[in-house]
C-alpha cells in the first residue's frame, strides 16, 4: 500500500510503500526518524502514536518536537 | 494499543514508561505535572505577580496557556507577558503574531522589549558586522533584558518555557565543559543564592519532556508551522542534544535518569558553588559577578 508522507520540518512531500496493515513505526524506520523527535497526526489531525494501524492512500504528517530557535 | 483509563485512541506513549494515553487523559495529566511542580518546588507564592517569557513558540505558549489555567482559581497572582523582540527578520516577526494572538485570547497584558530600543540595534544588523557568535549574543543580550524587564515590571517570578529536554542537554554539555559552576544554577528555580536585583527565574514545565510539551500545544492548537532562526548557530548544543535523542532511543529513560540523578546533586551542587558577593556593572548597574556585565562587554566588542 502506499502512503503520503508530508514532512513538515522539510516542508515536502513523500510517498512510502509498504505491506498492508503496516504501522506508523514501519513509516518511521522507512525514513530513519526517530519517533522520539517526532509528532504524527493523521488528516483529521488527530495525533496519533507508533502503533496507529495506517489504511491504503493514507495522508500522514511528521511533525518535528524540537523548536527552531 | 488503548488509553491506560478509558480505553480510548491514545495520542502519545509516555516517554518514560509504556503508558499510553487518550488526547483527554494526556491533558490531565499534562496539567497535573506542571501544577505538581509548582507546589512541589514552591515556584509560586500567593499574591506573586509572575511575568511569563513568551517567544511564541510552542514551550512559552504552553506554559502561557497553562499559567493563566493555574491563575484561575489564585486571583491574588498576577500575570504578565515578556516577550524580546531580538529583531529577527522572518523569524520573531512571525512569533510575535503567535504571542499577541495568544496574550490576547487569554486576557495577558504582554510587554515587549526590543533590541533595537534597549540595545540600540536589531539582531540582524548586528550580525552584519562581527565574528561573534549570534547564539552567544543573543543568549546574553535576552538574559539581560528579561531581568531589566521583570525588574522594571516589578515581577516577582519569571517564569520560562524550559521543558526537560532543555535541561537535560545543559546538564550534560556543563559536564562536557568542565563547568559546574553554570549547572549549579539550574533546577526548576535558577539561581544559587537570593538577591533581589536577580529576579528568580522558575521552571513549570521541567518535568515534561519537548515531545510531551509538543503534543500538548498541537492538541490545543499553541504551535504554528515550523519555523527555524535563521541564525542559529549553537553547534555545540545541536550535537549534544541528538547524542541524547539517540542514546534515549536505544536506552529509554536515560534523560530521567539524568535530570534525576542531577537533582539528587544539585543542593549539593549550590551549596559548594556559592557564588560569593554579587556586584553591580559600573556601566549599567544590572547584577553581575566582574566589574562589568557580559552584555555591555558584548556591547562595547560590537560598537
Amino acid at each position: 500500500m502506499k502512503i503520503k508522507v508530508y514532512l513538515e520540518e522539510k516542508d515536502k512531500e513523500e510517498f512510502v510503500e509498504l505491506e498492508e496493515n503496516s504501522r506508523v513505526r514501519d513509516v518511521l524506520n522507512n525514513l530513519n526518524i526517530d519517533p522520539g523527535i517526532v509528532i504524527i497526526a493523521n488528516k483529521h489531525n488527530e495525533v496519533v502514536t507508533v502503533d496507529y494501524v495506517l489504511k491504503d492512500n493514507e495522508e500522514i504528517k511528521i511533525i518535528p518536537v524540537i523548536s527552531g530557535g | 494499543m488503548v488509553c491506560k483509563h478509558c480505553k480510548e485512541k491514545p495520542v502519545i506513549t509516555l516517554p518514560n514508561s509504556n503508558v499510553s494515553l487518550c488526547k483527554k487523559h494526556f491533558m490531565l495529566y499534562f496539567q497535573k505535572k506542571v501544577f505538581k511542580t509548582i507546589r512541589q518546588y514552591n515556584l509560586i507564592d500567593e499574591g506573586d505577580h509572575v511575568g511569563v517569557a513568551v517567544s511564541g513558540g510552542k514551550d512559552s505558549l504552553t506554559l502561557l496557556y497553562l499559567m493563566s489555567v493555574f491563575l484561575e482559581k489564585r486571583r491574588k497572582i498576577k500575570l504578565t507577558a515578556i516577550l524580546i523582540d531580538e529583531g529577527i527578520d522572518n523569524y520573531r516577526d512571525k512569533t510575535i503574531i503567535d504571542a499577541k494572538k495568544w496574550c490576547r485570547e487569554l486576557g495577558v497584558p504582554l510587554k515587549i522589549y526590543s533590541y533595537k530600543n534597549e540595545i540600540g540595534e536589531k539582531l540582524d544588523d548586528i550580525l552584519k558586522r562581527t565574528k561573534e557568535r549570534s547564539c552567544s549574543i543573543c543568549g546574553v543580550f535576552r538574559r539581560y533584558l528579561l531581568n531589566k524587564a521583570a525588574k522594571e515590571l516589578k515581577i516577582d517570578k519569571l517564569a520560562t518555557g524550559h521543558n526537560l529536554d532543555d535541561e537535560v542537554q545543559s546538564i550534560v554539555m556543563n559536564q562536557l565543559k568542565n563547568n559546574m559552576k553554570t549547572s549549579a544554577r539550574l533546577g526548576p528555580i535558577t539561581g544559587v543564592k537570593y538577591d533581589k536585583r536577580f529576579v528568580k527565574r522558575i521552571k513549570p514545565l521541567y518535568f515534561l519532556t519537548e515531545k510531551e510539551v509538543m503534543t500538548y500545544a498541537y492538541l490545543n492548537g499553541l504551535t504554528s508551522k515550523f519555523n527555524a532562526c535563521p541564525h542559529s548557530d549553537d553547534g555545540f548544543r545541536t550535537y549534544v542534544r541528538e547524542w541524547i535523542n539517540s542514546f534515549e532511543a536505544r536506552f529509554p529513560g536515560s534523560k530521567h535518569a539524568i535530570l534525576n540523578s542531577f537533582l539528587e546533586v544539585l543542593p549539593l551542587l549550590k551549596k559548594g558553588f556559592d557564588v560569593g558577593e554579587i556586584k553591580e556593572c559600573k556601566e549599567c548597574g544590572e547584577p553581575c559577578s566582574q566589574k562589568v556585565c557580559q552584555s555591555c562587554q558584548i556591547i562595547k566588542r560590537i560598537k
